[in-house]
């Protein structure tokens, strides 16, 4: 009996996070669907003709696009010569370095805003030496509200994805195919048209694409850094809905918005399938450097990584911990007060224990429906039913292709009424958090759950275990490691995330990222200084998930 | 022709070769015999451009082509894993070289057909190549190496990916594709066999030394150290105790040689080449006593091993056709030849 009631529920639980999908990312997705093409209940296009008959979005459309391809040619021109040094040479420090370089990956996009307006803004590091050296009055770098620095902050965040995805393949192509072009008369620019290039095609589309698409989404970025002059689509649905309070056009906008999504992963699934590593070719090996030539290049590229992956990072903890020149932890402290009740309702300190709880609360959701899912996506290998899970598959990971600003406006029109009234509810930050962890948590757990062979599991029921046992003392202890690290991936992006949560947070429940991004709006040096300590406190945060990630990842653990 | 001259290479502190000397004169097939990590392959591409040399140089035609970079060489090399460019069909492979020296267009394709021709790949021009089977892409790759009219053709492990069936084929085939073009060949191999079959004169290579250079059959008869001789599966090796003008005393007696060795003393082993050993009594200069151990049935002979005593075991073969084959446990007399005692070093 029992044991009938522990199979019974062993069946029912993977249908969980099916449920958890179809109300919480596919209802909101159709309550956008349905305010954009028929706001009043009947069918009515006027959201979308007002769209694509107005100046202003075909702008933003433009600017979004235009903005995507400038950042990903520039994250892929800077990405190559470093995916060449990286492949070819040996020095110390390399693997720390692109371990480091990993780390924009996991920092939350208005730390890393914070992070540019500490270095190159008005009162930035850069702007105040330059001025107290050349005794000039006002700052002589005025890259504040400019493409450029929307383009900069861009490649931080993506040059090490493009970077490992490169060399990641170069690494194992045949060291022979140049050798042969080489042997046959070819050198110099030719080796890299003829032969480099077109060798590399996949790894290159493939990293190009996922640029364009974190590109083509990027928000905090804009919106920080981009004052009013510049507006991606993510940017304008949230105009619209914040400012203009005009829903319908929102909703068609966030409809676009998704379409593309969509089109591009159906794009970059299909190139990731292109890339096939041949094992059994002689891989490159990577030697010291040794001409003068090797030097520069090696020095070029390593100058350009710190230069462009750590500057902000170091201008971010100088600002925090500087007034006037000074160390001090003023900024620190500030964190505690209630700054006039002006810009927040709340002390920004509030705002550190808000993040924790909610990163806990969705670390746990986002854990316990990963690893049902996980379980769901790694049983249906029988006979037969390979096509379902082939299907289930790339459902799982929709949210991620989503962005989180349609997640959040999805949230806000879909459950502020019966039947799924949460609005006034803090839960809603958790539950779009988890929406966006759990992918995560699915890629890591899943492949160790499929590398563990059934027989294992026969062996143990054979000697005598019940099904609990056998998850206790079989499944668990060998999928723990990816649970960790599944649930770091999930508590990071749950501190970090900025898009969604700000639709759902309410203005008495803000998270650290919220915070950050209205100080940085407030005059004064006191807001200024407070966003760069809070921002301190994210990164820290954010960097000892990482280091933990990356020690877990080490031991094997993952596909990412 | 071409003389690479007392060539050097280490990497990482391991010396993979130690002075290395080799000449290939034209129209002449060298092959570089020798266990793997021997240093064969670096050799090769120290002379292709690939690697340098930490010291030695590489003459071509009396020049010295040190500084002379990989790509302006004009040799041919052709890869164990082929290397056939994947992102281009088979005539954009074979004509790839045609094109770095900028030749026409319409010569570039006339070329490339004939060499098509001579591979036997004539109607493959716009086949993809990874959807060649392992002999065409073996083939592909010989053709895009000398499409270009290498000065030196150079082959690494051209057959090592390959069953061994297609690679008693195909290395009779290369031969006579090398020959008919008449160039000068540079063959990388760890088969003794392929050696054999290709080579004019072959180097052996031990540790990153050349041990000893000939012609296949005076490295059969007359291996010069241990290292060859086992290497060749000449295995009938017993350690010299003394050598005494022709008298050379082992564990197993004292053997009688036609003529002292040239150089005195040092440390000897001795030879009993099993071409010159049969179990049947017939022409012979000598005999040994042994035991039967093992006897294979190979078809036209029968393998026998016999034990010496003192460890040590000889193995030869006796034809099956005519001859008493006896039983293991039997004790039998070896007679043996005085043109198969040789001394090693």
């Amino acid at each position: 009996m029992v044991t009938r009631l522990l199979r019974g529920a062993g069946f029912g639980l993977p249908l969980i996070p099916l449920i958890f999908l179809a109300v919480f990312f596919f209802y909101p997705l159709a309550s956008i669907m349905l305010l954009s093409l028929a706001p009043e209940g009947r069918p009515d296009l006027s959201a979308f003709s007002t769209v694509l008959g107005t100046r202003r979005y075909l702008d933003t459309l433009w600017f979004t696009t235009w903005q995507a391809l400038l950042s990903t040619l520039l994250t892929i021109g800077l990405a190559l010569p470093g995916a060449y040094v990286f492949t070819r040479f040996r020095f110390p420090g390399k693997s720390l370095l692109l371990s480091l370089a990993t780390l924009p990956f996991v920092l939350p996009t208005v730390v890393v805003a914070a992070a540019f307006t500490a270095l190159v803004g008005p009162r930035g590091v850069v702007n105040e030496g330059l001025m107290s050296l050349l005794g000039m009055e006002s700052p002589p770098v005025q890259l504040q509200r400019t493409l450029t620095l929307i383009l900069i902050a861009h490649v931080f965040y993506n040059y090490a994805v493009a970077l490992r995805m490169i060399s990641g393949y170069w690494a194992n192509q045949s060291t022979r195919i140049e050798e042969a072009a080489r042997v046959l008369g070819c050198s110099g620019w030719r080796l890299w048209w003829e032969v480099r290039l077109p060798v590399l095609r996949p790894a290159i589309l493939a990293a190009a694409v996922l640029v364009f698409i974190f590109t083509f989404t990027s928000f905090g970025v804009i919106l920080i850094l981009g004052g009013l002059r510049y507006a991606t689509l993510e940017v304008e649905i949230y105009r619209q809905y914040n400012t203009f309070l005009n829903l319908p056009v929102a909703a068609a906008l966030s409809l676009v918005q998704i379409g593309s999504m969509f089109a591009m992963m159906i794009v970059y699934t299909r190139l990731q399938r292109g890339i096939v590593v041949d094992l059994q070719s002689a891989q490159q090996v990577a030697r010291k450097p040794r001409s003068r030539w090797d030097y520069t290049l090696l020095g070029a590229n390593v100058l350009l990584m710190v230069l462009l992956l750590f500057t902000p990072l170091l201008a971010l903890v100088h600002r925090a911990l500087t007034v006037g020149g000074g160390l001090t932890l003023t900024h620190f402290s500030g964190l505690g007060e209630n700054p006039r009740g002006s810009v927040l309702f709340v002390p920004p300190v509030i705002a550190v224990q808000n993040s924790l709880i909610f990163a806990l609360v969705t670390t746990l959701l986002a854990v316990s429906l990963g690893v049902l899912t996980a379980y769901l996506l790694s049983r249906q290998r029988g006979r037969g039913r390979l096509s379902l899970t082939s299907w289930l598959d790339p459902l799982f990971m929709l949210p991620l292709a989503t962005s989180a600003v349609t997640l959040g406006f999805g949230f806000i029109i879909s459950m502020d009424r019966p039947p799924l009234d949460l609005r006034s509810s803090r839960i809603l930050i958790p539950l779009a958090h988890t929406l966006v962890a759990m992918p995560f948590v699915v890629r890591s757990v899943l492949p160790a759950l499929r590398s563990i062979a059934p027989n294992v599991r026969e062996a143990a029921s054979v000697l005598g275990a019940p099904p609990w046992a056998v998850w206790r003392y079989i499944d668990l202890p060998l999928i723990s490691r990816a649970i960790i690290v599944g649930a770091t991936f999930a508590f990071t992006v749950s501190m970090g995330e900025f898009g969604a949560s700000l639709f759902v947070a309410r203005p008495d429940t803000p998270t650290m990222p919220i915070v950050i991004f209205r100080l940085l709006g407030q005059p004064g040096i006191a807001n200024y200084g407070q966003a760069m300590a809070m921002s301190v406190i994210l990164m820290a945060v954010c960097a000892a998930a990482f280091v933990l990630i990356e020690r877990l990842r080490r031991a094997g653990v993952g596909e990412f | 022709m071409l003389h690479a001259r007392d060539i050097t290479v280490s990497f990482d502190n391991t010396a993979v070769l130690r002075g290395v000397d080799l000449r290939v004169e034209p129209g002449e097939i060298v092959c570089l015999l020798g266990p793997s990590g021997c240093g064969k392959t670096t050799l090769l591409r120290v002379i292709a451009g690939l690697e340098h040399a930490d010291s030695g140089s590489v003459h071509f035609e009396d020049q010295p082509i040190d500084r002379t970079p990989v790509h302006a060489r004009g040799f041919g090399l052709m890869f164990q894993d082929f290397a056939l460019f994947p992102h281009m069909d088979v005539a954009r492979n074979v004509m790839f070289g045609l094109k770095m020296q900028g030749m026409p267009n319409q010569q570039r394709e006339d070329r490339m057909r004939e060499v098509l021709q001579l591979v036997g790949l004539a109607d493959f021009e716009a086949r993809e190549v990874t959807q060649l089977s392992g002999g065409e892409r073996q083939r592909v790759a010989l053709a895009r190496s000398l499409a270009p009219n290498p000065r030196l053709l150079m082959l690494d492990e051209p057959l090592g990916s390959l069953d061994a069936n297609l690679r008693d084929r195909l290395v009779i085939d290369l031969r006579a594709i090398i020959k008919r073009v008449g160039l000068s060949a540079i063959y990388v191999t760890h088969d003794q066999h392929e050696a054999f079959a290709i080579a004019d004169r072959i180097a052996i290579m031990n540790a990153g030394r050349i041990e000893q250079i000939g012609t296949p059959q005076q490295l059969y008869r007359q291996p010069g150290t241990v290292f060859v001789a086992r290497f060749l599966s000449l295995n009938n090796i017993v350690p010299v105790l003394e050598v005494n003008g022709t008298a050379v005393k082992t564990a197993i007696g004292t053997l009688e040689l036609s003529e002292p060795p040239a150089d005195g003393d040092g440390d000897w082993h001795l030879l009993v080449h099993p071409d010159g050993l049969s179990a049947a009594r017939n022409e012979h200069t000598g005999c040994l006593e042994g035991k039967v151990i093992e006897c294979v049935f190979q078809g036209s002979a029968y393998r026998l091993r016999v034990d010496l005593g003192d460890h040590i075991e000889f193995e030869f073969d006796q034809p099956a056709a005519g001859n008493h084959i006896p039983c293991n446990g039997d004790t039998i007399t070896l007679y043996y030849e005085q043109s198969a005692l040789q001394l090693l070093r």
